[in-house]
């Protein structure tokens, strides 16, 4: 079974995106509700992909997400984006960064498990192409 | 900017404080995964009124934008979880309103606004969670 690290200050976005990822998705699910102890957690557990809050107090997600890839052990980990960002501009910043999706919030919870798969499989073929 | 710029929002009954697809599918999640959500949706969400709202009460008079933004982003996303799509629009200008350093700019109006919009949306989860 593949293990999802939820990072997201907010306890309800953290629950719908958990039952979902787990009874519709199967996927074992952890979670952090800040950004320095997802980048923890993410050392400890080894997720197969992380879904990153964009903004949280403190360590935000574009800071999370850079400290994941500036460590060697999470550096591969793909990492997909939950923002409520509706600027094109805040959107465009988001895909510059060169995380393996994103996701518009509130996302959909019957759909979250389908939408991260195909957030995967694209970076995964991508990465594949650039072997 | 005043009041008058932001876009007030036609009150009554044109528009569902939750909007029921929402609430289905959070129904749908919690009936398929066998865990109550719904109700500690709720719950979380009440918990939280009071606090979103006294910060933007005080963002705007002590015309913080910072604290503006940051807050009204996150009631937005609280209201959105639960189908509250009229409260998360208000929230939205709130948002921007921080963003676009204007927290002292005349919001008393919308703030009015997200108070009864507030209220509209605790009654409907209090009546949702009273019929679960």
């Amino acid at each position: 079974m593949k293990k999802v690290l939820i990072i997201d200050d907010e306890e309800g976005a953290r629950k719908i995106a958990h039952l979902s990822l787990k009874h519709l998705g199967n996927w074992t699910v952890v979670e952090a509700c800040n950004g320095s102890d997802g980048v923890r957690l993410a050392r400890m557990e080894k997720p197969d992909a992380i879904l990153l809050d964009v903004n949280m107090p403190g360590m935000d997600g574009f800071a999370t997400f850079e400290a994941l890839r500036g460590d060697d052990s999470t550096a591969r980990i793909p990492v997909v984006f939950a923002t409520a960002a509706k600027s094109v501009r805040e959107l465009r910043t988001l895909r510059k960064t060169g995380a393996a999706g994103l996701l518009l919030k509130p996302v959909n919870p019957l759909s979250l498990p389908h939408d991260l798969r195909q957030a995967l499989e694209v970076i995964s073929a991508a990465n594949e192409t650039k072997k | 900017m005043s009041a008058e710029e932001f876009e007030l929002l036609e009150p009554g009954p044109v528009a569902p404080a939750l909007d029921p697809k929402t609430v289905e599918t959070l129904r749908d999640l919690e009936r398929r995964s066998g865990v109550q959500l719904v109700r500690d949706l709720v719950q979380l969400f009440l918990n939280i009124v009071p606090l979103r709202m006294e910060a933007i009460r005080g963002a705007i008079a002590d015309g913080d934008n910072f604290v503006l933004e940051k807050t009204a982003h996150a009631f937005r996303s609280s209201a959105g979880n639960v189908g509250a799509i009229r409260l998360a629009h208000l929230c939205e200008q709130f948002e921007n309103a921080g963003k676009q350093g204007r927290a002292a700019a005349g919001l008393e109006l919308l703030f009015e606004e997200l108070v009864s919009e507030t209220r509209r949306v605790s009654a409907a989860l209090n009546e949702l969670i009273a019929k679960v």
